[in-house]
């Protein structure tokens, strides 16, 4: 049996180290990381961690995505470490047709429908957030609103408003970026499991409206479902919730507090707020994991593949490749911020929703702030996304006389 | 009835592949006259016939679908 590299190298696939774990330059211009990679080729092999195939154009990325029979979620090993580390964060850990059971009894718990009744909490939430950074007079958007607000929602809706808010947005944190060994993965999602199980035991006794009472409601096939598959999914659930949506939040904040036509457009018509948000999502795209291993023999892009072969999804490089200009107001617009296919974010339309409201409560309330020109940003990595540290801005800069 | 009327009489309707759809919900959003949303979020095709002057209109539709589940049929006129 041949390895990756050898039958890369016979179908003429480039080789190009993109590195995850190791590259200092993620912490530095992450998207020039990308960037880079996504001009290598669509289809490119990398001999970092245990070696792998990177997708980094668009219709590479929808071909895998849109075929999970060919292209698996188990083994749930995240393709891009040096150690072989498993994921257990149902339903993303799952295949057909087991997956689609389980899709279908999720999906009405996140339909558009069903969570739009949270918008008016959601904006008293982000009000909330704005009178205490108003009364403090300085802010770190990342420390005092994009790191707070999904949390701070998220985890009420999950029944967990009385827990330590700021713990549980730290576990959502090393779950997403501090887990080199399977030691540590497994500890992560242990303690994740453990918090957001007692909610669920605790909603069975008391039911209240919320997420996780409509958890103990969940039925597979007219089954209940089994308590540690249940848990698992909250817990995807609680690190989504939160950290994602941060993230990508932050990443809207941070490109509004430095370019001030595009803040002013939005200020000026807040009904393309939403236009905004696709058009940030494509550029500043950001979340979910994002491995694949093959379950057959097969092709992609010439490559011969065979089963067991790692995949990454460079879904960040190859969206930014459609333009790496940001244009709020590009029509049409189309990326795979919340993938695509059968494991499409359901978090999506909620995820939509927060940050719509975030950034409408934002420039209502801070409609001047902005990021000091000589703020040099430092960047969490390591893993598949990229997070701002921290991002100091300025509320109501002195204007110039 | 020649070629070139039957192009210009001829409505344009979307479909939508159900079995690529994902539920991004693009379509409502952009084009709330021809597409709905079903219970949990997949797209529901309005009857809403449009004439052939509205093609590069759909199109833009059409190319915001992230799956590209979206197509433009062609019938006749009043179909
Ligand atoms: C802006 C914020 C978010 C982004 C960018 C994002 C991104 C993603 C991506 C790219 C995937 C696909 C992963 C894959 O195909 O391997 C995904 C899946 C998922 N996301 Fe999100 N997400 C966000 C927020 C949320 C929220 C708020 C929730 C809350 C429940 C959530 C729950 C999920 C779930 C349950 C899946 C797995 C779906 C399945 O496997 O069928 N996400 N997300
Ligand atoms: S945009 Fe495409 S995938 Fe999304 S709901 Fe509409 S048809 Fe379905």
């Amino acid at each position: 049996m041949s390895s990756m590299a050898e039958r890369a190298e016979r179908a003429g696939i480039p080789v190009h180290t993109f590195d995850l774990e190791n590259d200092q330059r993620f912490g530095v211009d992450p998207f020039a990381v990308w960037d880079e990679a996504a001009s290598v080729a669509p289809l490119f092999y990398s001999p970092a961690g245990r070696g792998f195939l990177v997708a980094a154009d668009y219709d590479t990325v929808k071909t895998v995505l849109q075929n999970p029979r060919m292209w698996s979620n188990l083994p749930s090993t995240i393709t891009y470490t040096k150690e072989d580390v498993e994921m257990d964060v149902p339903p993303i850990t799952m295949d057909p047709p087991q997956h689609t059971a389980y899709r279908k009894a999720l999906i009405p718990l996140f339909s558009p429908r069903a969570v739009a009744p949270l918008e008016p909490r959601i904006r008293e939430i982000a009000h909330q957030l704005c009178d205490e950074i108003e009364e403090a007079g300085e802010c770190d958007v990342m420390r005092d609103f994009a790191g707070r607000l999904p949390a701070q929602f998220f985890l009420e809706w999950l029944g967990l408003a009385e827990g330590d808010v700021r713990r549980m947005y730290q576990l959502a944190q090393a779950a997403t970026f501090d887990f080199p060994t399977q030691e540590q993965r497994t500890a992560i999602e242990a303690e994740i499991n453990g918090i957001v199980g007692a909610s669920i035991t605790a909603r069975r006794a008391e039911p209240a409206d919320d997420l996780a009472t409509a958890f103990t409601h969940l039925r597979v096939d007219g089954e209940p479902v089994e308590e540690g598959l249940l848990v698992g999914m909250a817990t995807l659930a609680f690190i989504a919730g939160q950290e994602t949506t941060s993230t990508q939040f932050g990443w809207m904040l941070w490109h509004l507090g430095r370019v001030e036509e595009d803040r002013r457009l939005l200020q000026e018509r807040p009904e393309v707020i939403p236009d905004a948000i696709e058009e940030l999502m494509r550029v500043y795209n950001t979340g979910g994991p994002a491995g694949r291993v093959a379950a057959a023999d097969g092709e992609l892009n010439g490559y011969p593949v065979r089963a067991g072969d790692r995949l990454f999804l460079a879904r960040c490089g190859a969206d930014r490749q459609t333009d790496r200009q940001v244009q709020l107001l590009r029509t049409p617009n189309r990326h795979s911020a919340f993938g695509l296919g059968i494991h499409r974010c359901l978090g999506s339309h909620v995820a939509r929703i927060e940050m719509r409201i975030g950034l409408e409560v934002w420039q209502e309330r801070f409609p001047d702030y902005r990021v000091p020109a000589d703020f040099v940003p430092q960047f969490r990595w390591g893993s598949f996304m990229q997070q701002l540290v921290s991002l100091p801005v300025e509320l109501s800069p002195a204007t110039v006389a | 009835m020649n070629s070139t009327e039957d192009f210009r009489t001829a409505a344009l309707r979307y479909a939508v592949d159900t079995a690529l759809c994902a539920g991004h919900g693009r379509c409502y959003s952009l084009d709330p006259d021809h597409f709905d949303s079903d219970d949990v979020g997949y797209a529901v095709v309005l009857d809403r016939a449009e004439s052939a002057s509205r093609r590069a209109a759909m199109e833009d539709v059409v190319a915001a679908c992230p799956e590209g589940a979206i197509s433009i049929v062609e019938g006749p006129a009043g179909s």
